[in-house]
């Protein structure tokens, strides 16, 4: 009998779905991702023509074909005897392991947080006041505190990170609708069920999204924290040039925080698309 | 649509109450003040019936079912499920939501067996129950889809089978169908009625609509507007081969909606008087 019912439903569900798919969702050329490459074309155009054409001096503005070359010069002679995939490395390291601890702390955290009202009344508020005070402004603090090594900026970005991440999961169990509590209650769920089979799965959207805001903090958060106090890293690179005019390498800096920011963002879009292909739909 | 079965042989007299509501009255806070929502309501609702509410929005149609389902806890009066009193939500009364309240994370054989893996049942025992409930609400080919896939009716039809599936004597349905287009929502009525049979289930089903509540049901109660109490009960009595919707048009059917609207009408009027 139902067959034929079926046939009145409007509903036209997706053939693509998984891994594979979301690679070619990703990599298929649309109309707009020509206009995304054109504007990032016409940018640098707009850069070639103040830089080459001297409408900006070269003492502030390096050209795009002198900083494509001095990316060369860089990978081949590093930066200050320092090799140039060493100064990322390091970049790389410490805010993969000031995010790593943000994220094994900040999510627990965050779900407790969102799940007990106790919890939440005690630590939201101090969280909250956290929250706004910049990174950066901590950075003095840091090096008092833990000294010039790597564990101050670790700290640092990992303090950035878990603020972030923490309130942020928490916000996320605090929006799973009353409906589904009911829905998993009347189907029998007790209270650990209730938490892992409907509160974290429905929250799994909001953690995807902190963990990627999170990245992008910890990105930006270790290269100001290098600005200070370091010897390695793209952070001290930059800041070192700039000081003894070094203006290409200056650019090389700013262009490899872009890359690797953006490239961070898309492999976490990825994993979004793999794991929580049903998020917002 | 299968066989069809004579309303007369679903009744199976002498029926004892599944659900008992008595003096049951209930309030909310409301900016300081408390606003009564249902008044010395009294309702006994027998194995295996369906019971339609109807009445005016904010009549507490809702908050009714809710306090049966346990979500809510009365603040005067008692609600027994099958001779025992309610203790919070549980399995034994199973939910439709309006807004379907699917888990957008799992397929829809998940869906459906999420009841049984709650309640520890193996994985091969309730795969075997999801498929055959899915099937009989002739979603078979769907099994694997996700909720943003499936349109309203289907998705409707995944939660329906989520209950049943669970083994709830009882299903309390709260406006399961008030999103869904009209004649989808006809054809879901339909196979409502066609899975009460099949399952012999006791519903408690809230509705906007008298032509629902009347099709659907052996007894239609209409509320009062706020504070809601129960105005009247009527006894639906249909032409026997009640699944076809051609019942919807037998003079029977028009008659008993014409009551059953008059008394809606009433209340609906009366509420408007008095909120001027």
């Amino acid at each position: 009998m139902h067959d034929a019912l079926l046939d009145l439903d409007e509903g036209s569900p997706r053939e693509d779905r998984g891994p594979a798919s979301a690679m070619v969702r990703f990599f298929r050329v649309r109309p707009t991702t020509l206009v995304s490459l054109a504007s990032i074309l016409g940018l640098v155009g707009i850069w070639a023509l103040l830089s080459l054409g001297h409408i900006v001096s070269n003492r502030f503005l390096a050209s795009p074909l002198e900083v494509a070359s001095e990316i060369g010069t860089l990978f081949r002679e590093g930066y200050i005897n320092v090799p140039f995939h060493v100064h990322l490395g390091y970049s790389m390291m410490r805010s993969l392991a000031g995010l790593v601890a943000a994220i094994l702390l900040g999510i627990p955290l965050g779900l407790l947080i969102g799940h007990n009202r106790i919890v939440s009344a005690a630590l939201l508020p101090p969280f909250a006041m956290f929250r706004p005070v910049p990174p950066i402004a901590l950075i003095p603090l840091a090096v008092l505190w833990f000294g010039i090594g790597e564990f101050a900026k670790v700290f640092l970005i990992f303090l950035a990170a878990f603020l972030y991440i923490t309130l942020s999961v928490a916000h996320g169990v605090k929006e799973v609708r009353e409906a589904l509590i009911r829905a998993a209650r009347s189907l029998g769920a007790n209270d650990r069920q209730l938490f892992f089979h409907v509160i974290f799965p429905e929250t799994l959207p909001h953690i995807m999204n902190a963990v990627k805001v999170g990245t992008a903090i910890s990105w930006a958060v270790v290269v100001a924290a290098e600005l200070v106090a370091a010897q390695k890293g793209l952070g001290y690179m930059i800041m070192d040039a700039a000081t003894f005019f070094r203006i290409p390498d200056i650019y090389v800096g700013i262009v490899f925080i872009g890359i690797v920011g953006f490239l961070l963002e898309q492999l976490i879009i990825l994993c979004e698309n793999r794991f929580v292909h049903w998020s917002g739909k | 649509m299968g066989k069809v079965a004579p309303r007369s042989t679903v009744e199976r007299p002498p029926r004892e109450a599944k659900i008992e509501i008595s003096n049951l009255s209930h309030a909310f806070l409301h900016r300081g003040r408390a606003l009564v929502v249902l008044r010395d309501i009294d309702l006994s609702i027998h194995d295996g019936e369906i019971v339609s509410i109807v009445g005016p929005s904010g009549c507490g149609k809702t908050t009714l079912l809710n306090l049966v389902a346990g979500f809510v806890k009365p603040m005067r009066g008692s609600i027994s499920v099958g001779g025992q009193a309610l203790r919070g939500p549980g399995p034994d009364r199973g939910v439709v939501f309006q807004d379907y309240a699917l888990f957008r994370w799992l397929s829809v054989r998940k869906n459906v067996e999420f009841g049984l893996k709650m309640r520890g049942v193996p994985a091969r025992r309730r795969q075997e129950i999801a498929d055959y409930y899915v099937k009989l609400v002739g979603l078979s080919k769907f099994s694997d889809r996700y909720p943003y896939e499936l349109s309203g009716g289907m998705k409707q039809r995944v939660a329906i089978a989520r209950v049943f599936a669970n083994e709830s004597d009882i299903l309390l349905m709260d406006e399961p169908f008030a999103s869904l287009d009209a004649q989808t929502r006809e054809i879901m009525q339909e196979e409502l009625l066609q899975l009460w049979s099949k399952t012999g289930k006791t519903i408690l089903f809230i509705t906007h609509s008298v032509d629902e509540a009347i099709f659907i049901s052996t007894r239609v109660v209409v509320m009062t507007a706020r504070p809601g109490r129960i105005k009247k009960i009527i006894e639906i009595v249909l032409p026997a081969d009640r699944f076809n919707y051609h019942v919807r048009i037998s003079p029977e059917f028009i008659a008993v909606k014409g009551t059953v609207l008059d008394l809606v009408r009433e209340e609906i009027i009366r509420q408007a008087a008095e909120e001027e």
